[in-house]
């Protein structure tokens, strides 16, 4: 259940954003994150819709782009997307490889 | 209608309180460890048995625990003599970093070599969180099953050290260790793998090893 840590930090977040006066009453809230995060987008929508916040986020949906994991080959250079539990180079089948993306978790903006 | 450019990392608030714990323990030259495992993997027990043999080696720790309600753990490892704090952590299933810097206040620095954080028990939520830790120990036992590190990949790939426990029971499970090992190289493939027995104390010294080896890069590199 670490989504209701996820959610109260991103209440602290956006607080703050809307508190400006431009900013109307939020609809949507765009989310991207890394497939290796395990965030369950239902969980997180009901742990954000029950903690007290900014009115103008009251409402808001919670729309998730989800990143898949994507790796850089040390040996070859080849990038590869894997599953989040192999990381092996798709060309030479190196296993020396760097991650390029999987584990993000930002709010990329909000949409009034 | 409008919209505004966030781009903001969720965990920052998380994640500014670790860097201020990081730099702490680089000022004092104290190294710390994550232990992160499953329940009843055997942190506590592990911790009962290389506690007093890493205070026999001279090395001066601390050892910060976390549970959800009780302080069970924290006893057990009084009543063994180690040097512990508890943390209890409600109706969260990980520490985190305000957690954490309010335990790391509470201890003494001075002459400190090792700082260990027994986490939660749980393979998800504790890999999320950064605490400050040098490096995080992906803690393993063999009645849990060798499949794992593949459901839990985050972790594995987060850990510098992994030890699988209870070797012991092996030959009464269908726990398959080149299956466990191959799955953590398919993941981690620098990451170093330890099997123990907390019962029979097989093993440990290997990690008194690694971590020395780690304590002395840390005042190496802080000097």
């Amino acid at each position: 259940m670490h989504e209701l840590a996820i959610a109260r930090s991103m209440v602290s977040l956006l607080d703050k954003e809307v508190s400006c006066p431009e900013v109307g009453r939020v609809r949507n809230i765009y989310l991207e994150v890394g497939i290796l995060r395990y965030i369950v987008p239902e969980i997180l929508e009901t742990c954000f819709k029950n903690i007290p916040k900014n009115e103008k986020l009251n409402g808001a949906r919670i729309v998730i782009e989800t990143v898949p994991v994507r790796i850089i080959c040390s040996e070859c250079g080849f990038e590869t997307e894997v599953t989040a539990n192999e990381f092996i180079c798709g060309r030479c089948s190196g296993r020396e490889v760097e991650m390029r993306s999987g584990k993000e978790f930002n709010i990329r903006g909000i949409e009034w | 209608m409008g919209f505004k450019v966030i781009k903001e990392n969720i965990m920052k608030t998380n994640d500014d309180i670790a860097s201020g714990i990081r730099k702490t323990m680089e000022d004092n030259g104290v190294l710390m460890i994550n232990i992160i495992s499953s329940p009843g993997a055997g942190k506590t027990s592990f911790l009962e048995k290389a506690g007093p043999m890493l205070r026999k080696e001279g090395v001066s720790f601390e050892i910060i625990t976390g549970d959800c309600f009780t302080s069970r753990d924290a006893e057990r490892m009084d009543a063994a003599g180690l040097p512990v704090t508890q943390i209890n952590t409600g109706n969260s299933c990980h520490i985190d970093a305000q957690l954490v810097k309010k335990a790391v206040q509470e201890i003494r620095m001075d002459g400190l070599d090792l700082v260990i954080v027994e986490n939660v028990g749980n393979l998800v939520c504790p890999a999320e969180f950064d605490i400050g830790e040098d490096h995080k120990i992906s803690f393993h036992s063999t009645a849990e099953g060798h499949d794992k590190p593949l459901k839990y990949p985050l972790l594995v790939k987060e850990s510098d050290y992994v030890i699988i426990n209870k070797t012991d029971l092996i030959e009464h499970t269908d726990f398959d260790v080149s299956f466990f090992e191959n799955s953590i190289k398919k993941i981690n493939p620098r990451v170093d793998i330890l099997r123990i027995s907390c019962k029979t104390g097989e093993g440990i010294e290997g990690f008194l090893s690694w971590i020395k080896e780690r304590i002395k890069e840390k005042k190496e590199n802080g000097a």
